[in-house]
């Protein structure tokens, strides 16, 4: 079972993250942690169990974002968002092909941010 | 050979005749034969047929006439030249044939062929030509391929220089995009910790502007030769987000033709429009809501049409002499940065009217 109001938040740049956090949890969620590396990221949602990440696409160490992702997709079942600087057509496809929730390109604003997350939350309630 | 019906035509025929055994020995021969070597009658009776050859005719004889004459006593048409005794070889075609009944007895003729040699030296002198123009044609075809092979060469090259410039410039605009959500973020932190609503209306302002500059470089990653864009998709993307900051009575139109421009163009166009739309937003409308509009048209005569028009309570009575906002100040900047010349009137609101030199983009 996830928890319905715990966001992840993976990105390498520490101000990103906050700046993350502060639009997260003025929604009034949970940031239930920050990862830098996709390996990081797959353990803390493992652990934590979000409704959603916010992910970034290029990530310290060997693999990126989308490995991530696939993996908290299969492991974790929860919705991906990512959050991207890139637009090169191989990465786009990948995201395409790793059932992304949301994408949205750097630089986000908050309204960006906010309008897809409430968006997935609300699919999630008519959902359930 | 001389008895017969007709000794008078056996001699009088242009051609050479003879009847020799089977080593080619001659037995008998016309008048005909005797006047084509220069030799009397019984110094042609008793010799070998090769001994009235040239020494280079004796080489053609043994190659191309010996080995019919052994197997079928026969020969046709053998071109050979004749040593005559004047010192001038006569050009003569050889055909023999056997007798029908005496195997062993052959009869042979010689046409004078004076034409002959000078068909033959064309033909070889047309030959050698033709060789030529092929070796010719083959060397510019191997020049071709080499040219072929360079230039393929070459366009590899160019095409992994490009291929790696590209790639450069993705980088940079990826680390310029991220660099600027960097800056944004850090902006609105800081806003967040200002109480005063002065401050905190500035630090968003700022922001707008870099959200701008962020949207020019994320049009350029989009490009197929990361350099150009077109302004209506980047225009639409920044009022949209122009618009996600407005109150929720004011709406915002676009409206823009397809046209192609480059980062020095566009910086400062989106600046200025940010600026106008911004301007409109926070003095417009003091209660209630209206519509600003945004147009942007050409270039007709080398010129860009800016407008942004708002339908508020238009501009303060004092707006002339107070002092001069850092936002107006901006917008005249960027006007002269552009090369235009920029106009406010009066509508319904305030009505903003810049023209601009077209950006002049292959």
């Amino acid at each position: 079972m996830l928890h319905p109001d715990r966001v992840l938040i993976v990105d390498d740049e520490f101000i990103i993250t906050e700046t993350l956090r502060i639009y997260v949890e003025d929604l009034g969620l949970e940031v239930c942690g920050t990862a830098a590396t996709a390996d990081a990221a797959v353990d803390m949602a493992l652990a934590q169990k979000p409704f959603l990440v916010l992910m970034d696409v290029r990530l310290q160490g060997e693999r990126d974002g989308v490995d991530a992702a696939l993996a908290i997709h299969e492991q974790v079942g929860a919705k991906v968002i990512f959050i991207t600087g890139s637009r090169e057509p191989a990465t786009l496809t990948r995201i395409q092909s790793d059932h992304p929730a949301g994408i949205l390109f750097k630089p986000i604003s908050e309204g960006q941010l906010v309008s897809t997350i409430q968006r997935l939350r609300a699919e999630a309630s008519e959902g359930a | 050979m001389n008895g017969g019906g007709a000794p008078a035509l056996v001699d009088a025929v242009p051609v050479a005749l003879f009847e020799a055994d089977p080593d080619m020995v001659i037995g008998a021969a016309n008048a005909r034969m005797a006047e084509m070597l220069g030799l009397p009658m019984e110094e042609i009776v008793g010799r070998s047929f090769r001994s009235f050859l040239t020494r280079s005719s004796q080489f053609v004889y043994a190659l191309k006439a010996e080995p019919s004459l052994v197997t079928r006593r026969a020969t046709e048409e053998t071109f050979l030249e004749l040593d005559h005794r004047d010192g001038r070889p006569r050009a003569v075609l050889l055909t023999v044939r056997p007798d029908a009944d005496r195997q062993e007895r052959l009869y042979g003729a010689l046409f004078a062929a004076p034409e002959r040699r000078a068909y033959e030296l064309e033909l070889i002198a047309a030959r050698r030509l033709a060789v030529e123009n092929l070796e010719a044609l083959e060397r510019a075809q191997g020049a071709l391929q080499d040219a072929n092979a360079e230039l393929a060469r070459l366009v590899d090259e160019r095409t992994a220089a490009l291929a790696q410039r590209d790639l450069l410039l993705r980088e940079v605009y990826h680390r310029v995009k991220n660099n600027l959500q960097v800056v944004d973020g850090l902006l609105m932190m800081h806003a967040r910790k200002i109480r005063d609503p002065a401050g905190t209306a500035a630090f968003d302002d700022v922001r707008k502007r870099v959200f701008a500059l962020g949207l020019v470089h994320h049009q350029l990653m989009g490009s197929a030769d990361l350099k150009t864009f077109d302004i209506g998709a980047f225009l639409s993307e920044l009022t949209m987000h122009l618009q996600a900051g407005a109150p929720d009575n004011v709406t915002l139109k676009i409206d823009c033709s397809p046209l192609k421009v480059d980062l020095d163009f566009a910086v400062p166009l989106g600046l200025l429009i940010t600026e106008l739309v911004t301007n409109a937003m926070k003095h417009a409308f003091p209660s209630g809501g209206g519509e600003i509009a945004v147009a942007l048209e050409g270039p007709v005569e080398g010129e860009m049409a800016l407008r942004v028009s708002d339908t508020g309570v238009g501009l303060p009575a004092a707006a002339e002499d107070a002092k001069p906002s850092l936002g107006l100040a901006i917008v005249k900047g960027l006007v002269r940065q552009l090369g235009g010349r920029i106009e406010t009137g009066e509508g319904d609101g305030v009505r903003w009217e810049a023209r601009l030199p077209a950006p002049s983009v292959a």
